[in-house]
């Protein structure tokens, strides 16, 4: 059913947009954050390229994902 | 001044519609439906009487439809012209008919197509709510909302609000219940081995609604027992509860609707009495000098170390994940012993993470009083308790799922205790977007455990808990930021500041509701799933951004509340959706 198919595909990217925008929001906030404000004195030092690394891996997860849906969907 | 004659309409339309669903329950468990196939009479070809007993059967069912829908549209223009109704009158009524004419297309379908295996449930479904739009406003009418002229103190309110939130929840299961209970000649094909005449879905259904029935009268015992009405309305609700689920046991499905019918009626009426009833002090009042706090007892202390109300909500998605698998409904006794390995691995992580934790928890408010902190039980001996469980669930799961499962919920586990608390928690201001894994892998357990193996709606379902946890867990530091500052644990609030994390909080929410529709077009889930997780994230993200907007105490709570609600409907939409379509 043509008309069916044409929803699966507008969900589907419509929804894959707003997560890669999204995400790269955050990267551009793990950016921005490399240099704390504020660190509670108890705590060890915030160490800032993990930071951007846990960032960047769960966008990359996140984007295999969407690959993987999107393989999925064409199969 | 509400006029006499309305009292009748209303009394005399809940006895209608009382009639129309008995005698509906009748027609069902007769097969009479088949007999009476056109519309309105009969015989679809001429007006003509009925002129068997089945069909006479049927067609007084549809006199006693027609008598209460006439009630029904009464009462509602009634309900329009009397501006001095409360509102818990006058909305039921007035939403009753439009309810009506909604599931009417459906009904007609029914009888013109023999659907009645199909969308008999439906069809009761709808005569239970239109009965429960009749019982609430005679019940408001009956009696004053006594609550709303008591001076109740913070603490008496909260609790009066959680029984009857508990209330309407065990209302809500004893509904599904019956209907439940009415689908047991269709849903035939998925009995339960070793249980004859019971189904799954009926087994589930009775499971939930005895713990919350069970709940509530352990509940009204404990706050409201000097309110005799409502102790013995929870009362008759057990007993009603008992007998409908004797009568799952049975091939009686006229009989348990009807039992069904007044266990939901007598729990409507008891979950209105709940909200209007006044609160009558169920303990001696005592100077407050001589309060003394209750020492918890050892018992209590060793389950508050498994964070019971946390697995609550992990055990939710993992039973919804079970029956939403390719391999349909699974077993009673695989989501059984899936629940009680769970419940084991869950316990056994949050035992240990207490064990950890110690010297965190006691510079927080909100934990301080948490065994290991305050003293009652050692370090070493949460720790023992905490592995003992944790190797107890590794066998359940082991012996009585699939290796996959095991595995799963021993890495959950290990990236809970280990992982997360020990490193994660005090290194990074990710360490909820990161340690979000652990929480998010019980979905996946409770897919292998049916499956046995991974797939990628299982992947969706982590992610989704995955993007749920950080808006979640961030709207509790937001509040708590102080205690984390002290605490010296690196959450975002504290490290980045308040600005930040509301932001971060819209973020993810837009993730997690974009996460939660691409079920649909994988295939995994249908229209329903698809509409009901729009109006979820559409409410989600009404909160997010008046968190982040105005960042008020009222918009982050509201948040918080909404998120643990909004991730358990999600999933119950989820399997709603897979036994509908």
């Amino acid at each position: 059913m043509p008309d069916a198919e044409l929803l699966r595909w507008f969900t589907f990217w419509l929804a894959a947009g707003v997560i890669v925008i999204a995400q790269f929001l955050l990267i551009i906030s793990a950016i921005r954050l490399r240099q704390p404000t504020r660190s509670p004195e108890a705590s060890p030092a915030v160490r800032s390229p993990v930071e951007l690394a846990w960032t960047l891996a769960t966008a990359v997860a996140l984007g295999a994902l969407l690959v993987y849906i999107y393989q999925s969907l064409t199969a | 001044m509400i006029p006499h004659w309305f009292r009748s309409l209303l009394i005399g339309a809940l006895a209608t519609t009382l009639v129309a669903i008995v005698s509906g329950a009748f027609v069902t468990a007769y097969g009479a439906g088949a007999a009476c196939a056109g519309w309105p009479f009969c015989s679809p070809d001429s007006v003509t009487l009925p002129t068997t007993a089945p069909a006479w059967l049927a067609f007084s069912h549809r006199i006693a439809v027609v008598i209460a829908g006439f009630a029904m549209l009464a009462l509602a223009l009634a309900a329009l012209r009397l501006q001095t109704l409360e509102r818990a009158v006058r909305l039921p009524l007035l939403l009753a008919p439009l309810l009506a004419v909604a599931t009417l297309p459906l009904d007609w379908l029914m009888v013109r197509l023999q659907l009645f295996d199909l969308l008999g449930v439906n069809h009761l479904a709808s005569a239970l709510i239109l009965l429960g739009c009749q019982l609430v406003p005679w019940v408001a009418l009956s009696t004053n909302n006594a609550q709303l002229e008591q001076r109740l103190g913070g603490r008496a309110s909260k609790q009066a609000r959680g029984y009857t939130t508990l209330a309407w929840w065990a209302a809500g299961a004893t509904l599904v219940l019956t209907l439940a209970a009415s689908a047991l000649p269709a849903a035939s094909s998925v009995r339960l081995a070793g249980f004859a005449g019971l189904s799954s879905h009926g087994a589930s259904a009775l499971l939930v609604a005895a713990v919350l029935v069970g709940g509530l009268g352990l509940r009204t015992w404990q706050q409201r027992r000097n309110d005799r009405l409502l102790l013995t309305l929870s009362v008759l609700v057990l007993f009603l509860l008992l007998i409908e689920g004797l009568l799952l046991f049975t091939t009686a499905p006229a009989v348990a609707t009807t039992v069904g019918t007044l266990l939901w009626g007598t729990s409507l009426l008891l979950a209105t009495l709940a909200a209007r009833r006044p609160i009558i002090s169920t303990l001696p009042v005592l100077p407050v000098a001589q309060k003394v706090e209750p020492r918890p007892s050892l018992l209590n202390d060793y389950l508050s170390l498994t964070k019971p109300k946390v697995i609550s909500l992990l055990l939710v998605t993992t039973l919804a994940a079970m029956f939403i698998t390719e391999n349909g409904t699974p077993s009673f006794w695989l989501v059984f012993w899936t629940m009680i390995g769970g419940y084991l691995a869950a316990g056994g992580a949050g035992a240990i993470n207490c064990a950890f934790d110690s010297d965190i928890d006691v510079n927080m408010g909100r934990t301080s009083r948490r065994p290991v902190p305050s003293g009652r039980i050692s370090r070493q001996a949460a720790m023992r308790f905490g592995l003992i469980l944790s190797i107890l669930s590794a066998i359940v799961m082991l012996v009585f799922t699939t290796p996959l499962a095991m595995l799963l919920s021993t890495l959950g586990i290990l990236y809970y205790a280990v992982f997360y608390t020990q490193w994660l928690k005090r290194s990074t201001w990710q360490n909820i977007v990161i340690g979000g894994g652990a929480g998010s892998l019980p979905p996946l357990v409770g897919w292998t455990a049916v499956t046995g193996t991974l797939s990628l709606p299982a992947v969706l379902l982590f992610a989704i808990i995955f993007y749920w946890t950080p808006p979640h867990f961030w709207a509790l530091a937001l509040v708590k930021e102080k205690d984390y500052a002290r605490a010296g644990v690196p959450m975002l609030p504290v490290v980045a500041g308040a600005g930040e994390t509301r932001y971060q909080i819209l973020v993810y929410s837009l993730i997690l509701v974009a996460l939660s529709v691409l079920l649909t077009p994988l295939g995994a889930m249908g229209w329903i799933y698809l509409l009901g997780a729009l109006i979820l994230g559409g409410l989600f993200l009404r909160d997010a951004w008046n968190v982040y907007r105005y960042g008020e105490q009222q918009h982050i709570w509201q948040l918080y509340k909404y998120s643990l609600l909004y991730l358990a409907l999600l999933f119950a939409v989820m399997v709603v959706d897979r036994v509908v379509l």
